[in-house]
Parts: structure tokens; sequence; C-alpha cells
């Protein structure tokens, strides 16, 4: 397997999105329209007594929800231009090349990866033009330019190695466009389902118990705390934990893929 | 293996883990420079062979050396010195003529100048100039299939394998594609491996060809030894009135017992080569006083070489 093997194939994948515009846009414009639309409708939730983040606006407080949505938003698109391959028999034709199976596989998980971390980008910079427009004032997070980097390559690395594994392996399996899309759900109630929009005080008892088995609730926890309170020791362990989250979750998530993978060519 | 030897197949054998023996111990071997072609219904496990030479399938039992290199302990070096082009025409639908095939270029490792050399190459070759900056998804499907081949094509392979290359395409188009295939094979020396279910193409194309039926070969040689081992040309007499008890025996003492078959409204009779004795063998049938309302030469073809050695019909499973 050659590196100048997997940059050709990585180059030509990036150059596919120009081609593939409703996906970059479908995936990149719903987390911002929600980004406005609950930062309007929760704006009061601040207010709530007991409120543990009341001294943040609720836009900031949001700001890391919808950076894990956009990273889940992305990774479930990234089968589409998989698929494209896949359906119009590309894939195959390209593994009697030297472009075979594990080049092909690794380059695009290279591009979704590039790709996803330029929206995850974009979406960082709305919220900072939100907070200008809001308050005035143009700046960065208290973690600054180092905290927004590892932001979006833990939020990267979590689209794309758990959820981004998930949709390759189905879409290898079932080569079918519906069937993955059909999948986002699942992913959009696991957000839900954690401290992305309401503070774990203020869930319900019920659901306070469920988040701890909540793999999207680590990411959050860690992605919030370098969004507002910087690298501080807290953030620290947070990070820690939403590291070997991803770790566990993608070698799971992976070793499935692989196994589906090499099923199809058997 | 023989240095002339490109392609060795040994004892090969597939079996899906649905269960499916698709191949069932095959050996076959194509020398350099020859068109291999593996004749036989949808099904027969053409298809899968091929895939298993091109690195697509993993191998359940036997071996396949393409170039002496192993194709499951050296599959690097087989792809970088093989073309194929699938069933259906794979490519890539978000791109246009030009941008696929330099992809392909660079795909095989060459750089700079070198790039804009073999895609120029390449369309010329096929006959692509006019598309080069169309979308793929707007070509028709013989344009598709041309530009597939100029993909498979752009690294100069040793050997080109073509999975039903002329599949949907209609008559022109086949023959253009046959054209080019022999032209490939007479100046490039490209080895070509085919597999097809159309008798005429086997026939006029490969060199030597591989009857294959539910896995197995039946039978190979040369289209022409094939057919020879059918028998002789018969030449069918139409009749206007059936034949008379003394014209039967006339007819068997003149030709042989053996030759001679008859029914009501025509007879046949069986000789070496039909077209070269038809005049000979009409003026004997006139001699002896039979009306006879028309004749026709017919050859053994392809599909009597299919039904003699598997008991069915091409034609009709295709």
């Amino acid at each position: 397997m050659k590196f100048s093997t997997i940059l050709t194939l990585y180059i030509r994948n990036l150059k596919q999105y120009k081609r593939l515009p409703a996906v970059l846009a479908f995936s990149f414009i719903v987390p911002v329209i929600q980004y406005l639309i609950f930062s309007n409708l929760f704006n009061s939730l601040s207010d709530v007594p007991g409120n543990p983040y009341g001294n943040y606006p609720y836009y900031m407080y949001i700001t890391p929800a919808i950076i894990i949505l956009t990273a889940i938003f992305g990774s479930v698109n990234s089968s589409a231009a998989l698929l494209v391959d896949l359906n119009t028999g590309y894939f195959d034709k390209l593994r009697a090349t030297p472009a075979s199976l594990a080049p092909q596989v690794i380059a695009r998980f290279m591009s979704e990866f590039t790709r996803l971390s330029l929206q995850l980008f974009l979406i960082i910079t709305v919220s900072i033009l939100y907070h200008k427009r809001i308050s005035g004032v143009l700046e960065l997070p208290e973690a600054g330019i180092l905290g927004l980097i590892t932001i979006v390559l833990l939020a990267a690395s979590f689209g794309i190695g758990v959820v981004g594994n998930l949709v390759v392996a189905l879409a290898f399996k079932t080569k079918s466009e519906q069937a993955v899309q059909a999948v986002f759900p699942l992913f959009f109630v696991a957000v839900f389902m954690s401290t992305a929009y309401v503070p774990d005080v203020l869930l319900p008892d019920w659901l306070q118990s469920a988040i701890v088995y909540n793999p999207s609730e680590y990411l959050i926890r860690a992605v919030r705390g370098i969004f507002l309170e910087g690298f501080t020791d807290s953030t620290m362990d947070s990070v820690t934990i939403a590291v070997s989250c991803i770790i566990v979750l993608t070698t799971i998530t992976s070793t499935i893929n692989y196994r589906t993978i090499t099923r199809s060519i058997d | 293996m023989s240095e002339n030897n490109i392609v060795v197949v040994k004892d090969l054998e597939k079996k899906y883990k649905s269960g499916t023996h698709a191949v069932k111990g095959i050996n076959f071997e194509v020398k350099k420079g020859e068109i291999f072609g593996m004749l036989g219904p949808n099904g027969a496990g053409k298809t899968t062979t091929l895939q298993m030479m091109g690195t697509l399938l993993n191998i359940t039992n036997g071996k396949i050396k393409i170039l002496e290199y192993d194709v499951e302990s050296d599959s690097s070096n087989v792809r970088e010195n093989i073309g194929f082009a699938l069933q259906e025409a794979g490519l890539d639908s978000l791109s246009t003529v030009k941008e696929l095939i330099a992809f392909h270029v660079k795909l095989f490792g060459f750089r700079g100048v070198e790039i804009d050399r073999r895609v120029e190459q390449s369309l010329s070759l096929l006959d692509l100039h006019q598309y080069s900056d169309q979308m793929i998804p707007e070509l028709s499907g013989g344009t598709q299939r041309r530009l597939d081949l100029a993909v498979s094509l752009v690294h100069d392979p040793k050997l080109l394998i073509l999975d039903e290359p002329t599949t949907g395409l209609d008559p022109a188009h086949r023959s253009d594609l046959w054209t080019l295939l022999k032209k490939l094979k007479t100046e490039k020396g490209i080895t070509i491996v085919l597999s097809t279910h159309y008798m005429e193409e086997a026939d006029v194309l490969c060199d030597r060809l591989a009857i294959i039926d539910s896995g197995e070969i039946v039978a190979m040689d040369t289209p022409q030894k094939l057919k020879k081992t059918i028998g002789k040309d018969r030449i069918e007499f139409k009749l206007f009135e059936s034949l008379s008890e003394e014209q039967i025996i006339a007819l068997k003492d003149e030709f042989g017992e053996e030759n001679i078959s008859a029914n009501d409204s025509f007879f046949t009779v069986r000789v070496d080569d039909g077209e070269e004795t038809l005049l000979d063998t009409l003026k004997i049938i006139i001699q002896m006083e039979i009306k006879v309302k028309g004749t026709k030469v017919l050859r053994p073809s392809l599909d009597d070489v299919y039904l003699k050695y598997t008991g069915k019909r091409l034609e009709e499973l295709s």
C-alpha cells in the first residue's frame, strides 16, 4: 500500500465534493438553523434558578451541542460519495488497480475527516460571529485557537471514528442511501438525551441517570468544558474521558466495519 | 510455468458463503498475445473466475498466477500489471472524461508531463476527444464502454481482463469494439481474457476458447477446432415432394448411409466443406431426378459445440 496512492485518492475525493453541493449544504445549514432557532427560543433557560451555567448566555451553552450535531450530520452524509462509487461499480473497478480496498477506505476516511473539520471550523466561526452580534465583542473562547483546534479534532474524531464507521459499514451492507440516512434519528436522539441543550440538574431524574450510558454526553462535556471554561483541570479530565470513549467506540465500530467490508468480497 | 504463459489457473475453486459452488476446480493457461475467451450462459462461473483473477474475490481453493505473480500473495503486483473492465462500465459519475483518465494515470504513479501525454494517448486511442470535458453520466452506453477501456489501458497493462465487454451494446458499437480489441492485440501485443455469452463474439475475437458450464470447463480449444469436433458441414435440400424409397437408397449409395438424413420436406447430406462441394452435390442430386426447391449450407456453430458438451443450447440459455 503506497502513500502516494492514498494521497491521489484523497485529492480525488476532495474534488468530488464540489459536485455534491447538496451534501455539503445539508450537513451545514441544518445545524446553523437549529443554532439560531434554539438560541432564541430557549434564551430564558439561562435565567432558570439552579442552572449551573446561568452566567453564560444560552447560545454559548448550546454551541458545543451544535458542534457535535454538525459532526454527526456531516458523518452520516460521509457515505454519500462512497455510495455513488459503490452503486456505479466504480469502487470495484478501482479495487483492481493499485487503489485496492484498504487505500480506498483510508483515503475516504481522510477526506471525510478533512471535510468535516472544515465544516466544524465554519460552524464555530458562525457562533463567534453570532456572539459578536449579541455582545458587540469579537472574541475567541477562553481556550483560544488551540482550544478550537482541540474541539474540532475531538468532534471530527467522534464523527468519523464512531458515526462514520457505522454508516460506511451500513453503506457496504445495504448500498442504499435511504438505509444510511435512516440511522440519523438514532444519533439525533442520542444528542437530545444528554446535557446538550439542558444542564443535567434541570433534566428529569430518569434522564439524569441515563446520560451516563450515553457516549455523546462525554464528548459534549469535554467540548463544553474547552469552549466555556478553557483548559481547566476538570476540562482535562473530561477530555481524557472523551478521548478514551472515542478510542473504545472507534475500535468497536471499525471492527464491525472491517468485517462488513471483508464479507462483501468473500 | 512456461515463459509464454501470461495466466496460469490451476484447480481453481470458488464456494460462496451462501453455499453456491460457482467455480469447480478449473484449469487453463493463457499465452502471451492471445485473446482467450470464456463462453457460457449467465451463472456459469465466468464472472467469478475473472473477478478472482482481478483480485476482486477471494479464492477458495487452487492457484492463479498472472505474469508469474500469485494473485493471492502478490496481489499488488498483479493489480499494477492488469487492466480490468467489469461487466457494467463502472465509472466515476462525478467527473469528466478527461479528469477520470488523468486520475487513473496518477493512480499508476505517473507524474508531470507524463500525465498529459497518457491522457492524450488514451483520448486518441479510444476516439474520445470530442467528449473530453463531458460529465460521464451524459455519455452513451457505448462511449462509457470505450472510456472504461481507456482507463483500463492508461498504464499499458500486459493483461486486459474484460467481463462481457459488449453486453448491452448495439451491433455497430459491438463491431467497433471487436475491431479495437483486435487492434490492441496486434499493435500493442496485449493479452486479453474475456467472458462472453455471445457465440459470434467468441468466434470472431477469440484465439482460444473455454466453454464453461455450471462452474466447469467442458471444452477448450480454438473455435475452429471446437466446431470440428461436431463433425462435417451439412447441405440441406428443400423438396417439392417427398423422396421415394429408390431415391433414398441412391442417395445413401452415393454419399454413404451415415451422411444422409431425410424427412418429408427436406433431406441433408453431410460433407467436409459445404460451400466448396455444394455445386457438385447439387448436380448429382439433379441427375437422380430429385426435385429441389432450395438449398442451404449448415456449418457447425459454437452453439452446436455447447449442445454437444452440455446437452443445452446456449442460445436458449442466453
